[in-house]
């Protein structure tokens, strides 16, 4: 029954061929345009969190700290979770960079007397790590250390700005998807509802509602399946030329280790769902003109 | 019961059958068909002969009455008990009601393949009933590209390819010149022949006169024996 179905279900296609064509036409655009919003949303969501979301600490040093006591602060920040990249700013080359920062204007800065800068410890912690007060507290209270100045607080800045950021995308994308799946639902309804003069005809010779359902229901998802497979390669070959740009590009290159593609799990599930859409659409249309015919 | 109404293979039993708010068509229409009977059904157009098949076939229900097809109430059948009853009725409808897109080799095994046959059984019953008619040259063309006669020889294979007990045959030989007419009767009277109950609507006095088989006339509601 499936078989001969499914061999029905190709020829209708082929027979019905403006039908079919258009409904696989309507899903892979739909497709295209929600697959595309959908993995641009993704890649700047996750650009923007790997860009902003390590926090930033610096530790101050009194002017006349010791040598080994300043190593003793070093040694100690190294076994902090998550802590990654441990710098020593002396305090001359901190006066640099601030006049560097000045750009032109710099040089007379150069003439002022700037008060004594101490030297600075700068690190940064891993995605997802933050110091605890008690743990800030206790670097504060290290001999030497002057003050500690951490960058939380623009980190949760930041943070609840993403949060809110995040919700308004998956807001916007949830209305696209409603959209684009009433879109390809109408369009597989279509190709069932052009041809209710034969599925008169086939009840009428005797048919049982099921005979009559069988191929239509194969037909919608294999449209819905062509249809999605037609739309993942172009938003791949979309995906590939603008990781082309990227990768020729000097400034954007290293964007290119962060980009991301659906994964296979995602497709897979996206498969599962299209195909499911095309299955109930065609079911639900076929049953509704089996409904209006009711012979 | 049910005995008498096996005894007949088509009974309709005070049948009223009236369309939206018009008139009724019929009223307390009775209507008795023998097996193995070859009959003519006849009445001015608009009489409503096509409708007795349709209400034969469960397409459209009565108002008030009952009928019974092989000892069957066909009123109120299941989606499946109505499928098995329409396989039992070959039909030539007055419209073809043939695929336009679909060979006439598709369209002629349609009934087999709603029954599940396989393939290759299909494949020899097609050329079977293709030769009996002669319709072998017709058989992989498209309906839209046979004309009118060609496709009512399509409509009458279709209709017996499966063995129906009953053929109904809706103004078989209108719009056929003769010839073509002549070969389409010769083909409906073979079926008889074979054991099948052939009805022809039809409002051609000169072919019901050319044959000399029972007749019956819907006229003023009701339907009148014609001897
Ligand atoms: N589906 C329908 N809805 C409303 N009225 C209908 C319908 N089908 C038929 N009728 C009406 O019922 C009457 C009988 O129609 P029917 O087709 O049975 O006549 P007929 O005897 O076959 O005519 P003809 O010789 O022209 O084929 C006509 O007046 C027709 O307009
Ligand atoms: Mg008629």
């Amino acid at each position: 029954m499936l078989t001969n179905g499914f061999i029905k279900a190709s020829k209708n296609i082929r027979e019905n061929r403006s039908a079919a064509v258009s409904g696989i036409i309507t899903t892979s655009v739909s497709l295209v345009i929600l697959g595309s919003v959908i993995l641009l949303y993704i890649n700047i969501i996750g650009l923007t969190q790997s860009l902003f979301q390590q926090a930033y600490y610096s530790i101050f040093i009194d002017a006349d700290t010791e040598k080994n006591l300043r190593n003793n602060i070093v040694i100690s920040l190294k076994v902090l979770p998550g802590i990654s990249d441990i710098r020593i700013v002396r305090a001359d080359e901190a006066r640099e960079e601030l006049i560097e920062s000045f750009g032109e204007s710099g040089t007379a800065l150069k003439k002022i007397e700037l008060p004594p800068f101490p030297d600075i410890i700068e690190f940064s912690l891993e995605k997802n790590t933050i110091l605890t007060d008690a743990e800030i507290k206790k670097i504060r209270s290290m001999p030497g250390v002057n003050d500690v100045i951490t960058g939380r607080e623009t980190k949760e800045q930041i943070r609840t700005f993403f949060t809110i950021a995040e919700f308004v995308g998956f807001f916007l994308i949830s209305l696209l998807v409603v959209s684009m799946v009433l879109m390809i639902h109408n369009s597989i309804q279509l190709a069932v509802r052009i041809r209710i003069g034969e599925i008169e005809i086939l009840k009428t010779l005797g048919a049982t509602s099921s005979f009559v359902r069988t191929p239509f229901v194969i037909e919608g998802v294999i449209i819905a399946i062509i249809g999605y497979l037609i739309s993942l390669g172009v938003i791949y070959l979309l995906y590939s030329f603008v990781i082309a740009g990227i990768t020729f590009n000097e400034a954007t290159y290293s964007l290119r280790d962060i980009a991301r593609f659906f994964s296979a799990g995602q497709m897979l599930s996206v498969l599962l769902f299209v195909g499911l859409l095309g299955f109930f659409s065609s079911l639900k249309a076929t049953g509704k003109v089996l409904q209006e015919i009711k012979t | 019961m049910a005995n008498t109404e096996n005894r007949s293979l088509i009974r309709l039993k005070k049948i009223t059958k009236s369309y939206l708010k018009k008139k009724p068509l019929f009223t307390d229409l009775d209507m008795q068909v023998e097996r193995g009977e070859f009959l003519f059904l006849t009445g001015v157009s608009g009489a409503g002969k096509s409708t007795v098949f349709k209400l034969l076939l469960g397409l459209e229900l009565p108002d008030q009455g009952e009928i019974f097809v092989n000892g069957a109430k066909i009123n109120g059948l299941s989606d499946k008990e109505m499928s098995h009853h329409r396989l039992n009725i070959g039909v030539v409808f007055q419209d073809y009601k043939l695929l336009p897109l679909k060979t006439a080799e598709e369209n002629i095994a349609i009934p087999l393949q709603i029954q599940g046959r396989s393939p290759s059984y299909i494949e020899k019953k097609i050329k079977q009933v293709a030769g009996k008619i002669d319709i072998e040259s017709l058989l992989d063309q498209p309906i839209e590209s046979l004309s009118g006669g060609e496709q009512q020889l399509v409509a009458i294979a279709r209709a017996s390819i499966h063995s129906p007990a009953l053929i109904l045959a809706d103004e078989p030989t209108a719009n056929l010149d003769q010839k073509m007419a002549g070969r389409i009767i010769t083909t409906l009277l073979e079926l008889n022949e074979s054991g099948k109950t052939v009805i022809i609507a039809t409002h051609d006095i000169n072919l019901i006169k050319a044959h000399n088989k029972r007749i019956l006339l819907i006229k003023n509601s009701g339907l009148h024996e014609v001897c």
